[in-house]
């Protein structure tokens, strides 16, 4: 009795687990069978390339917006690293100081923000410090175009109100987060042993901290950050006012385009060949999810 | 133990790889767009102001005499120049595929060199952010709202630049116009009830009357509407309000508005035009209103299950189908009625709102229309923008190009309607305010 009980019961999870993950797979297959086609039909590997088709066009691409999607990731992920990595350790190894404990109360209303109020809170921002920046900005995209060539031009100069920087800023406030939390977590997880034998070999605590108990940790924390990246990949809200959406190839001073954005307004057209699109961007982004994904996991 | 070697590596990896992409992909492809914005040719001299030619015969007969192709360009303009540059404009999602073919042809007759980015946001974030000069210029299927309007009178200006029809679809099988090899007939008055949840089913009298010869079930109507805000529920409510009275008494119009439907009959909402299109083909015995364009594109599956009404048009009393013509019949005709009513026709830098009132419910044509309007500023260089100068050239070219050939049926979208020649003609003017 109690062996069919058990039976049963494994059964019965194994169900549920496969209920759990249908979901999933339906979506990763829906997506791969309908953007390939898509793709195929709209160019191939240039779709790579080209820049979105109006619907008068039989070919087209998302060139415009896989650069300016692959751009904001890796500079909001650098960003997001940057902050959140050292404020992970200081919530995590140092969890009794009342400040900590203040960060991880502001980390964890965050990670549950609605991400476009951070969007909000970008663009917000960018329109009072535009003036004041920009004149800066010339000066030093003048100066850098002088001795490395006009091409500096389409990363760094006057920035206008939409363009790659708010956006990747925003994107950095959303991962922010994660990166912390994670961190926090994977540090306070380190025994106390291993701990006193880091402060013991390390000597400052800046070393004990950073390089001895990092390395202890390095694994969970890189996953994190590339969690978190491939969470920001995919992201549209954030980037409506920030990064506004182009679909031509422009300095990334200017409105920026983006996969996700494209997906969103393509999918809502009546033009079959701007739906096609749309797929064959759905499956490029989930390209490159499901890419740093995999990578994430390998490493753990 | 983690291989402290292989954080630093893997994270290269990905660095290098991503920096490489984005370097390569717009190093390679930017080449031609970016650089600094240096006009190369100037604009054109402003043509001689846009002599409104007397036009004689705009208005009535269901079928207009003068057919599409022979719509005569306004004035002969030489092939047009365009400078390099970007523009960015926002605003309503309805008119973004159109103004990105727009856009997308000036880029490719300038070899490139001149972008114009629009982005669906929303007409009322196109306003808004055309407001706090975020925009070069902001795009809205109405005109500017009253009060916001009063706070920069005199500072823009606001033309139409193409039109769209609203049509009634709905799905009864047993009446689909593959079986019965017909549509029903509408009017204002029935759609009004139908959304006030005082008709509640097919069967109802005062849809049989309007349809003789054909046997409608006796099943509920479910009346789907749009659930978000929508510059579409502006435009269809405006005509009800303007059609029907007791519609003006009740509910009013607006971007949202309460459906007296959802809690008297069977009235639903769905978010997009993409989403009643969908809900009026899976829900038998459903009605909703959509942009023409979402029928057109999927006019086989409709046909299937229902089809598409012909809506009468109360003035003059004719039953017309959402074509190309009566539709800009219609427009011509609410341009007309504007300027008997008031003298003469409107000018770019009033406040549109009584002519758009004047557009909805016309004297003739096909009644239910929506107009996308294009905001610009008067003095680009006293509100504040950058490079004024440039900037003003480049809106010059783009929208003259827009308001002439633009308006040809090779440059316009499959469910837009060109506009008629004296409203084309009132943009053109419009482009004449602003100061370069």
């Amino acid at each position: 009795m109690r062996k069919q009980l058990n039976t049963v019961g494994l059964a019965l999870f194994a169900v549920l687990a496969f209920l759990a993950v249908l979901p999933l797979f339906h979506i990763i297959i829906d997506v791969y069978t309908k953007g390939i086609s898509a793709i195929v039909e709209l160019g191939g590997l240039s779709f790579l390339f080209d820049i979105p088709p109006t619907p008068y066009d039989n070919k087209g691409g998302v060139g415009p917006l896989l650069v300016g999607t692959l751009y904001m990731t890796f500079l909001g992920a650098v960003l997001g690293v940057l902050l959140g990595f050292p404020l992970g350790v200081y919530i995590g190894e140092f969890r009794k100081e009342f400040f900590a404990n203040f960060s991880r109360g502001g980390v964890n209303i965050l990670v549950e923000f609605p991400t476009i109020t951070v969007g909000l809170f970008v663009y917000a921002l960018f329109s009072i410090s535009l003036v004041d920046i920009n004149p800066m900005l010339e000066g030093i995209s003048n100066a850098l175009a002088s001795v490395a060539g006009g091409w500096v031009k389409h990363f760094i100069g006057g920035l206008s109100q939409f363009n790659a920087y708010a956006g990747a800023l925003a994107l950095a406030i959303i991962m922010i987060p994660y990166v912390a939390l994670f961190t926090a977590s994977a540090y306070a997880s380190i025994e106390q042993n291993t701990r006193e034998a880091a402060y013991a070999i390390a000597g400052r605590e800046y070393r004990a901290v950073f390089i001895v108990l990092r390395k202890a940790v390095s694994r969970a924390v890189l996953a994190a950050v590339l969690l978190g990246t491939a969470k920001i990949a995919g992201e549209t809200a954030p980037l409506l006012f920030t990064a506004f959406g182009n679909v031509y190839y422009a300095p990334f001073t200017e409105a920026t385009g983006a996969i996700p954005l494209w997906i969103w307004y393509a999918a809502q057209t009546p033009y079959e060949v701007q739906i096609a699109s749309a797929y064959g961007a759905a499956a490029v982004l989930l390209t490159i999810v499901l890419a740093i994904f995999f990578a994430a996991r390998l490493r753990q | 133990m983690p291989n402290p070697i292989s954080n630093p590596k893997i994270l290269a990896i990905i660095a290098v790889v991503v920096i490489a992409a984005v370097i390569a992909a717009s190093f390679a492809l930017m080449q031609p767009s970016g650089q600094q914005t240096t006009p190369t040719t100037p604009t054109p001299p402003p043509q001689t102001t846009p002599s409104p030619q007397p036009t004689t015969q705009p208005q009535t007969t269901t079928q207009p005499t003068t057919p599409q192709p022979t719509t005569p360009p306004p004035q002969t303009t030489p092939p047009p120049t365009f400078s390099r540059g970007s523009l960015t404009g926002g605003g309503a999602t309805f008119v973004a595929p159109q103004m990105f073919t727009w856009s997308r042809r000036v880029y490719e007759l300038s070899g490139g060199a001149f972008q114009v980015n629009y982005q669906s946001i929303g007409s009322g974030a196109g306003a808004a952010q055309f407001l706090e000069k975020k925009l070069d210029f902001g795009a809205s299927d109405v005109p500017m709202p009253r009060e916001r309007f009063e706070k920069v009178s005199g500072r823009m200006v606001q033309f139409p630049v193409i039109i769209g029809s609203i049509v009634m679809v709905y799905n009864i099988p047993e009446l689909s116009y593959k079986k019965v090899g017909k549509y029903l007939n509408l009017t204002s008055e029935v759609i009004s009830l139908i959304y006030m949840g005082e008709i509640k089913q097919w069967c109802d009298e005062r849809i049989q009357k309007l349809n003789p010869g054909v046997k409608l079930p006796c099943r509920d109507i479910v009346a789907v509407h749009r659930s978000d805000g929508s510059g579409t529920t502006a435009a269809f409510t405006l005509y009800l309000t303007r059609a029907y009275q007791p519609w003006n008494e009740t509910v009013g119009w607006g971007y949202t508005v309460r459906w007296p439907a959802d809690e008297k009959a069977k009235g639903t909402g769905a978010k997009g035009n993409e989403g009643v299109a969908q809900a009026v083909l899976t829900t038998s015995y459903s009605i909703g209103y959509v942009e023409f364009a979402y029928w057109a594109k999927n006019r086989d599956k409709y046909d299937a299950v229902g089809g598409v009404a012909y809506v009468k048009n109360d003035n003059d009393g004719k039953y017309y189908f959402p074509t190309e013509q009566n539709v800009m019949a219609g427009a011509a005709a609410g341009l007309e009625r504007y300027r008997r009513k008031y003298g003469s026709y409107p000018t770019p830098d009033q406040d549109w709102n009584p002519v758009s009132i004047e557009f909805s419910n016309p004297p003739s044509g096909y009644p239910i229309m929506a107009f996308t309007y294009v905001f610009l500023w008067k003095d680009y260089a006293a509100e504040g923008y950058a490079d004024a100068s440039t900037r003003v050239t480049l809106l010059k070219q783009f929208f003259r190009w827009v308001l002439t050939d633009g308006q040809k049926s090779e440059n316009v979208v499959e469910g837009f309607i060109p506009l008629p020649r004296e409203l084309a003609e009132l943009g053109l003017r419009a482009l004449d305010f602003v100061k370069s």
